[in-house]
């Protein structure tokens, strides 16, 4: 297999079949972050997209200092946390696909109208509610969060690709683990 | 202290990030401390509750339509070299150095006699198909002009401006946001023409993204979208479609379409979002005329999908 940095020479040459396999090497753990990040399957694929235009546009000024994909993944959490704030900014949010919509229709009206609870709404339920709560985490910790607790990456990795210490990452998922703890507590005693 | 050492290895522990040292180090420690035994079992619970509950990662298909997107995007980045470039290559393989500036002082005034030649000739030249913006659209419905590039806005744009590019041997470009009645048009007639399930995803999206307040679709994007939710084979495409129409302003045939996915569409995702959109509506007597009660009726004894099924009773009953 040819080394990135040969793939990286080749693609700042104009070379597109060079950098298709730059991307095709990287870009599942790109879409898997974003979406882990965002829960949201069109969110993840902007950011998808956004990503490697920016590498497509930055390669030519890219120096090897540092690894492609450390580089890569460096702009994956970039355009992450900058694609929150956007949204946020925007009020973007639709009622049509959020967790709001599905909690109007949700544990409460079927248990109150006397349905029968269908056992996915119940999970689905514990999911908008821990989703609700890794969402209100600030973002540097939601990203330690995701990476550590629904990539499984290491540490080391992690503090890699934040641009930050171990110790430091440690620290987020700590403080993150004890304000989930807070928080989520009625469901975690269930 | 120690013990706070003690409580921060246990949670390292659960995310596998011990060494054997460390690891041997807290087993003995769990073994004589009650309290953080009782903490480490309160620790694994949640891991295993938040592991869980982890969002489900993006298919294979997901996976390609991102791709097929990006590399689309990438090559309306890459322009062909134009004329001049051209023409300034050949000439440097073919004269040594020392000569290119003298042909470049050539290539330029060449270059110059033929601008002028376009600029003081054009009353001669062939007439343009379209001329200041005006588009041929009945040409293009015909399917005697194509549209041969589409670029849709980036969705971090502020503008959400899209770009046609119209014809082949003599291109127009034409660009515009969602506010102008040509560019819903042309949008529909590229969404009709094209095969491309990833440009009919990301069109559907970008609309939904960039739709102007009080936005009133041109009837041929909303034919477009709602023929796509009812015939299209790529589940992604229809679900594309319905999200944006969902968001257009309501009218009997949106709510006949969405009926229909809840009536006939394979995909249960596409049937949750029909229901929960239908419910959404909040349309009381005007959607619950008898024609309609009898075939929600029928859906309920037929679907499979609690969630679904549920809801539709929930319609049935006035959406309270």
């Amino acid at each position: 297999m040819q080394d990135d940095n040969y793939l990286v020479e080749k693609a700042k040459k104009g070379d597109k079949v060079a950098f298709e396999q730059l991307v095709t090497r990287y870009d599942r753990l790109v879409l898997n972050i974003a979406y882990s990040y965002r829960n949201s399957k069109d969110d993840a694929d902007d950011i998808y997209q956004e990503v490697f235009m920016r590498v497509f546009l930055g390669l030519k000024n890219f120096q090897s200092r540092s690894k492609f994909s450390t580089w890569l993944y460096r702009i994956t959490i970039n355009v992450c946390i900058e694609f929150k704030r956007k949204q946020k900014v925007h009020g973007h949010e639709s009622f049509h696909e959020n967790e709001e919509s599905e909690n109007n229709y949700s544990i409460e009206s079927t248990l109150d109208s006397g349905e029968k609870t269908d056992k996915k709404i119940l999970e689905n339920e514990t999911a908008s509610l821990i989703l609700k709560e890794v969402n209100k985490l600030p973002q540097q910790l939601k990203m330690a969060f995701t990476l550590k607790y629904y990539q499984g990456l290491k540490i080391k990795e992690i503090s890699n690709m934040m641009n930050c210490t171990e110790g430091t990452i440690k620290s987020y998922l700590f403080t993150s683990s004890r304000k989930l703890r807070e928080n989520l507590k009625p469901i975690l005693e269930v | 202290m120690k013990h706070e050492k003690y409580k921060e290895l246990l949670e390292l522990n659960i995310l596998n990030e011990l060494t054997d040292k460390e690891q041997i180090e807290m087993e003995n420690h769990l073994l004589e401390c009650s309290e953080c035994s009782s903490e480490y079992s309160q620790l694994k619970k949640m891991y295993s509750v938040l592991t869980k509950e982890a969002p489900e990662l993006p298919t294979d298909n997901d996976l390609l339509n991102a791709r097929t997107r990006l590399f689309n995007s990438i090559n309306n980045e890459i322009e062909e070299p134009n004329f001049i470039e051209k023409l300034k290559k050949l000439l440097e393989s073919i004269f040594p150095k020392q000569y290119s500036i003298a042909f470049g002082g050539l290539t330029l005034i060449l270059v110059g006699f033929f601008v002028g030649y376009l600029i003081f000739n054009t009353s001669q030249s062939e007439p343009n198909l379209f001329t200041e913006n005006v588009i041929d659209l009945d040409k293009i419905d015909k399917g005697e002009v194509q549209i041969s590039k589409v670029n849709l806005p980036q969705i971090f744009s502020e503008k959400g401006e899209y770009e046609f590019k119209i014809g082949d041997e003599k291109p127009v470009i034409y660009k515009g946001t969602l506010n102008d009645e040509i560019v819903q048009k042309l949008l529909a007639a590229a969404f009709k023409e094209t095969d491309n399930p990833g440009f009919k995803i990301q069109t559907a999206k970008s609309i939904k993204e960039f739709m102007p307040k009080g936005f009133n679709p041109d009837a041929k994007i909303k034919e477009a979208f709602i023929h796509s939710l009812k015939t299209d084979e790529n589940p992604g495409v229809r679900k594309g479609a319905l999200q944006a129409l969902i968001n257009f302003p309501y009218d009997d045939k949106i709510r006949d379409a969405l009926l229909y996915t809840l009536d006939n569409d394979e995909n249960a995702s596409n049937r949750i979002d029909a229901i929960n959109a239908l419910l959404a509506m909040n349309l009381g007597s005007q959607l619950i005329n008898d024609s309609i009660k009898t075939k929600l009726e029928k859906d309920i004894t037929n679907e499979e999908n609690e969630v679904v099924k549920f809801r539709t009773a929930k319609l049935l009953l006035g959406g309270k």
